[in-house]
């Protein structure tokens, strides 16, 4: 068989291919993307992994297939008898011309579409003290809410409630959280996996993330840092709630822990804790 | 106890010039290593001043021991250019070389002095943790290229007195006077560039 | 053929043992521990220690045990010997014990012979493999439940830290440490490195380290993984120490193997051999080799902050007396992300090395695939921040690192082009070696599009730290790496040793090691994407199932591995089957020479004047290399 007609060949099993898998992976794994449509910040990044399953999987199938019609049209059938060599092809400045500019328009394309993507909203994750990425605020500033790490355990400080340091995460439904993360002793991770929020918490500093919630629902926080001997016990299980059921929880907790909020340190966004402590 | 011996007949041995030129790009590359080796200090001494973390970039008062930062960095200067010197000038090598052993010597004991006279300690915020960790490990290495400078001297020495012996012998292409030169450049070299590495820390830890 | 004049009578064979040799480094090292433990007793100065977990250790003793341990291991070893000539002004040499009567004795000591060190190398790296090997299905055999545990929770962290750290301490050396030591010299004509002792010295400053490692159960282990986290690393047991004189000394032999094998390539290339004409290997050694020299000191250099820290109380990266945990995150992937190119790049070389024997062509697109190299070893320096984008350093600068971490899998596309390019229309040879570069090839594409996912900072954001990013490297590092170590192996060992190795056995290898490693770490995508963060000794028992798979395909590879060591002992040691001097046809420097290569490796320094891969040219063209042996 001539040239022509082998790349053509490739290039048709690869159309044929890439026409069927390519629905096929985004609508299958369409319920399932992670981190699933909880939030704006979560949906984006559905909607980003989506576009990145789509254009993965043609690119993925372009070298499988050309690798396995090469490995199986062009494998040598008598290896027994004299070892015969190939034509002497050594390059061709088209082809690697064509490659380099593909392989750049998609990168390229890829790099803009994340920037995008990452500036609109922030995606959920943590922006450092000065973020530059929030969702738009429709008409209120957001509800801030500080997120204490500490081995090994999460705690949540209201600021905009008296301060108040609460064991569990609940938040409202339909509302833009700013979540101010930060640790007392080494770095943690806050990740809250439906909410699409991952921000590290390292000590001394003030690690900003967005969400804007949606409906309620239950979600998942487990440390994402390893953070000492009991980091796989630091997991969470936080609620978005009606607005209505968030004001009479939150209302609660002051009425809970009210003397345990009198002998808190004043709020701030970083806290340096006697260093003598026990960890590791 | 030494293992090499001349070449069997049949074998012929390398070109000259190898040795010559794996000792000349040898030093060149070990400047790029050690250059980012302390660029990771610079860094931290610029990173760590502008977050300023818990206000704890200088706890209390630190400062650091001008008078001996100068001196120790004249004795460097010194010495780098007394090496660069005697690798320039065969005829006074031995006289320059050991002075500048005698000069990088003295730097790292000037500096010994300067630890015990600091007015800080190690504890005392981000300056001083950048401050001693730099000279530490500036003066270790130091001591490293004291060890290099010391054995070209006495390479230098030990030929004035005994002259050239060996005839090339299997696994050293280059002739014993040919290889003391370009010893004596690349270890003139790298030592000339360590001390820039360290005039560039007596600027950042001293004076900015 | 031996170089050195054959000494008459043999001292007895305990008379042998005592010398400069691995016995008495052993001996001295253990003598240096000792001593350097109890000088450190002697400076223990009360310490306003941080933290009190501390209470009761004391650092400077171990740090100071340790190095006197290492330089005494040295001195056993004859290292001191040299210097101690040159000191005393005596001009250089570079040959060490590289006589062939010394026999096995060689391998035990210092000795200059890249051929032994390259092989002394395999074993010594092997070992170390095996070990954190070891550790992996330890690992795995924890995580079988979620809610019983084999383990403590402290020794199954030190499991995880020992298990990353030995692979990446050793296994960046994996292929620069026995091949290219073997290889580079013959490959570009010359009969040595540039620097023998150095080499030698290499090999056994790693060996050394890795018993360091070790060593950390003795001291409590260390709870921070490979990565060394701080300030957890400070606040943690004294096994924290090991890890930081482990990485320490393999950051110092890796600096010093770049360094040799680029000096050797600059500037002992045998007339002829013009950087056009170099083998594709010998550019991945190029470009590894600039990573090494220049990444490892800034490794080290964090390092020796974080040693600081410990034992003389600084705070560069303690918050609260103006430290910073950013510091040494920044510090660290700034070495971090040029390793992991460390760990590739040399898979990309035996790749493109190999594919054109089996496929019976000239490797296509030479000069793209070197500019591939160069741009991978290039833009590495400027991608490390997406380890950080969730950190909260920065802000600002993730679009740019987004940016350059998705440009770098441009010059890497080149690799797979070139691939692409040789296998077309070739007459293509499935054998043992070239089915390791068919599965290098399909694992490093899902490592590098995974890669791409992990890039993207949004999707990022529920990646990160989770077991997808793990799925990832080991998809790109054992997935790459070390299958093409074993390519590697198998190709070369039967020059090496002149022996054959099983094919059959082989072929059972690889396919129970693909298949197994696919089985394993294809799940671990799902797992990651599915919500579970990395090094948890628990998890949501709904992940159970798909765990508890992972883990008995992870015993899979484990007894894949096995059958590889059958295969090596069988045929190596027992069988010992002659293997002839060019099995594969190789057009390739190493292939021409005799099998066992003389220790002198050319009798002449060859002329090089053809094409590094003169396959399908009519007639084939006499090789240029004139064989140890006279003739020619």
């Amino acid at each position: 068989m001539n040239e022509v007609n082998h790349f053509r060949r490739v290039l048709l099993i690869w159309l044929v291919a890439s026409t069927i898998a390519t629905p096929l992976v985004i609508f299958v794994l369409a319920p399932i993307v992670p981190p699933g449509n909880g939030t704006v910040e979560s949906a984006g990044q559905v909607t980003d992994n989506t576009v990145l399953f789509g254009l993965s999987t043609p690119i993925a199938l372009a070298v499988i297939v050309w690798f396995l019609y090469a490995v199986i049209v062009f494998r040598e059938r008598d290896t027994s008898g004299a070892v015969l060599d190939g034509p002497p092809l050594r390059g061709d400045a088209r082809i690697q011309m064509w490659w380099v500019v593909i392989t750049t328009a998609i990168v390229l394309f890829l790099a803009g579409y994340g920037t995008v993507r990452l500036l609109s909203d922030g995606s959920g994750g943590g922006q450092g003290p000065n973020p530059i990425a929030a969702p738009s605020q429709a008409k209120d500033p957001p509800l801030r809410v500080q997120v204490i790490a500490q081995q090994w355990q999460f705690t949540y400080r209201f600021p905009g409630y008296g301060g108040v340091e609460t064991q569990h995460l609940e938040i409202p439904a339909h509302t833009t959280i700013e979540l101010n993360v930060t640790s007392l002793d080494v770095i943690h991770s806050f990740w809250a996996y439906q909410l699409g929020v991952k921000a590290d918490a390292n000590p001394g500093e003030n690690n900003i993330a967005y969400v804007t919630t949606k409906q309620p629902l239950t979600f998942n926080i487990r440390c994402a840092e390893l953070c000492g001997v009991w980091h796989g016990y630091m997991f969470d299980t936080g609620r978005v709630v009606t607005k209505a059921q968030f004001a009479a929880w939150i209302s609660a907790q002051r009425l809970t822990y009210a003397p345990a909020t009198k002998s808190l340190p004043p709020y701030s966004n970083t806290y340096f804790p006697d260093p003598q402590r026990l960890g590791g | 106890m030494e293992a090499s011996a001349p070449l069997a007949d049949h074998i012929k041995p390398e070109p000259r010039e190898w040795q010559l030129r794996a000792l000349w790009v040898g030093a060149r590359m070990l400047c790029g290593a050690a250059a980012f080796f302390f660029m990771a200090f610079l860094f931290a001494y610029f990173y760590l001043r502008s977050l300023d973390v818990n206000k704890s970039w200088k706890i209390g008062t630190v400062n650091p021991p001008t008078g001996f930062g100068v001196g120790i960095v004249v004795v460097l200067v010194a010495s780098a250019v007394l090496l660069r010197m005697a690798s320039k000038r065969p005829t006074e090598a031995l006289p320059l070389g050991l002075t500048a052993l005698a000069l990088a010597l003295l730097s790292v004991v000037l500096q010994v002095i300067a630890w015990t006279t600091l007015g800080f300690g190690p504890a005392s915020g981000g300056y001083a943790s950048v401050y001693v960790g730099w000279t530490a490990w500036y003066a270790v290495f130091a001591l490293a290229c004291v060890y290099w400078i010391e054995t070209q001297v006495a390479s230098i020495w030990r030929m004035g007195r005994e002259g050239v012996k060996r005839p090339r012998a299997e696994g050293v292409p280059a002739d014993d006077v040919e290889l003391l030169g370009a010893g004596l450049e690349a270890c003139s070299l790298f030592w000339a560039f360590y001390v820039a590495l360290g005039v560039i820390a007596w600027v950042v830890l001293y004076l900015v | 053929m031996s170089a050195i004049a054959v000494t008459t009578e043999k001292p007895p064979a305990w008379r042998r043992l005592i010398g400069f040799n691995l016995l008495t480094a052993i001996v001295l090292g253990i003598a240096g521990y000792l001593i350097g433990y109890w000088i450190g007793g002697r400076i223990n100065t009360p310490s306003t220690a941080f933290f009190s977990a501390e209470a009761g250790e004391n650092d400077i003793s171990v740090f100071l045990g340790y190095g006197f341990g290492v330089i005494g291991f040295l001195i056993g070893l004859g290292f001191a010997n040299y210097p101690v000539r040159r000191l005393l002004g005596y001009p250089p040499t570079l040959a060490e014990h590289e006589s062939a009567d010394e026999g096995l004795g060689r391998y035990f000591r210092l000795c200059t012979d890249h051929k032994v060190v390259a092989m002394q190398y395999m074993i010594g790296i092997g070992f170390f493999f095996a070990i954190g090997g070891l550790n992996a299905m330890l690992i795995r055999t924890e995580l079988l439940n979620p809610n019983s545990h084999v383990f403590g929770a402290n020794q199954y962290l030190t499991l995880v830290g020992m298990h990353g750290s030995m692979m990446m301490g050793m296994m960046t050396s994996s292929i620069l440490g026995p091949f290219a030591n073997w290889l580079v010299p013959l490959m570009i004509g010359s009969r040595r490195m540039a620097f023998p002792r150095i080499e030698a010295f290499t090999f056994w400053l790693l060996m050394a380290a890795g018993v360091i490692l070790i060593t950390t159960i003795f001291f409590g282990g260390f709870q921070t993984g490979w990565t060394g986290y701080q300030p957890l690393g400070s606040q943690g047991t004294a096994g924290y120490d090991a890890y930081v004189g482990f990485f320490a000394l393999v950051g110092v032999s890796m600096t010093l193997l770049g360094f040799n094998l680029l000096a050797t390539i600059i500037t002992m290339r045998a007339p002829g051999m013009t950087w056009t004409r170099l083998p594709i290997f010998v550019w991945g050694v190029v470009s590894t080799a600039i990573l090494m020299l220049l990444a490892s000191p800034m490794l080290a250099a964090a390092l020796f902050m974080g040693a600081f820290d410990r034992t003389v109380q600084t705070a560069f990266f303690v918050p609260g007396n103006g430290g910073s945990s950013f510091l040494w995150q920044n510090l660290f992937w700034v070495f971090g992300h040029p390793e992991v190119y460390i760990v590739a790049l040399p898979g990309f070389g035996i790749a493109l090395e190999l594919l054109p024997v089996f496929c019976r062509k000239p490797l296509w697109g030479y000069r793209i695939a070197v500019a591939g190299m160069l741009g991978v070893t290039l833009l590495s320096f400027f991608v490390w921040q997406h380890h950080l984008f969730v950190s909260g350093i920065n802000a600002d600068l993730r679009p740019f690192y987004m940016l350059s971490t998705e440009l770098i899998s441009i010059p890497t596309g080149f690799i797979f082009l070139c691939a692409m390019g040789t296998l077309w229309r070739g007459r293509i040879r499935l054998t043992v070696p070239m089915l390791f570069v068919l599965g290098w090839a399909f694992n490093f594409l899902f490592g590098g599009i995974s890669g791409v996912f992990l890039s993207d900072a949004p999707s990022d954001v529920t990646t990160h730290g989770t077991f997808f990013s793990m799925a990832h490297f080991h998809y790109t590092i054992m997935g790459g790496l070390v299958f093409t170590f074993f390519a590697a192996i198998y190709y070369w060992i039967p020059k090496m040793t002149g022996y054959k190795l099983s094919e059959v056995l082989g072929k059972v290898h690889f396919w129970t090691l693909f298949l197994a490693f696919n089985a394993t770490f294809g799940p671990l995508f799902a797992l990651g994407f599915m919500g579970m963060p990395r090094r948890v000794v628990t998890y949501p028992t709904s992940l159970q199932p798909l765990n508890d798979w992972v883990t008995v395909c992870a015993y899979a590879i484990a007894l894949s591995m096995l059958v590889f060591l059958y295969n090596v002992v069988a045929s190596l040691i027992f069988k010992r089957e002659p293997e002839v001097a060019n099995p594969w046809n190789s057009k390739s420097p190493e292939f021409q020479l005799p099998t066992p290569v003389p220790v002198h490796d050319f009798d002449r320094i060859p002329v090089f004047d053809a094409d590094p891969y003169p396959y399908g040219v009519e007639p084939t063209p006499a090789p240029t290399v004139a064989p140890a042996g006279g003739t020619a």
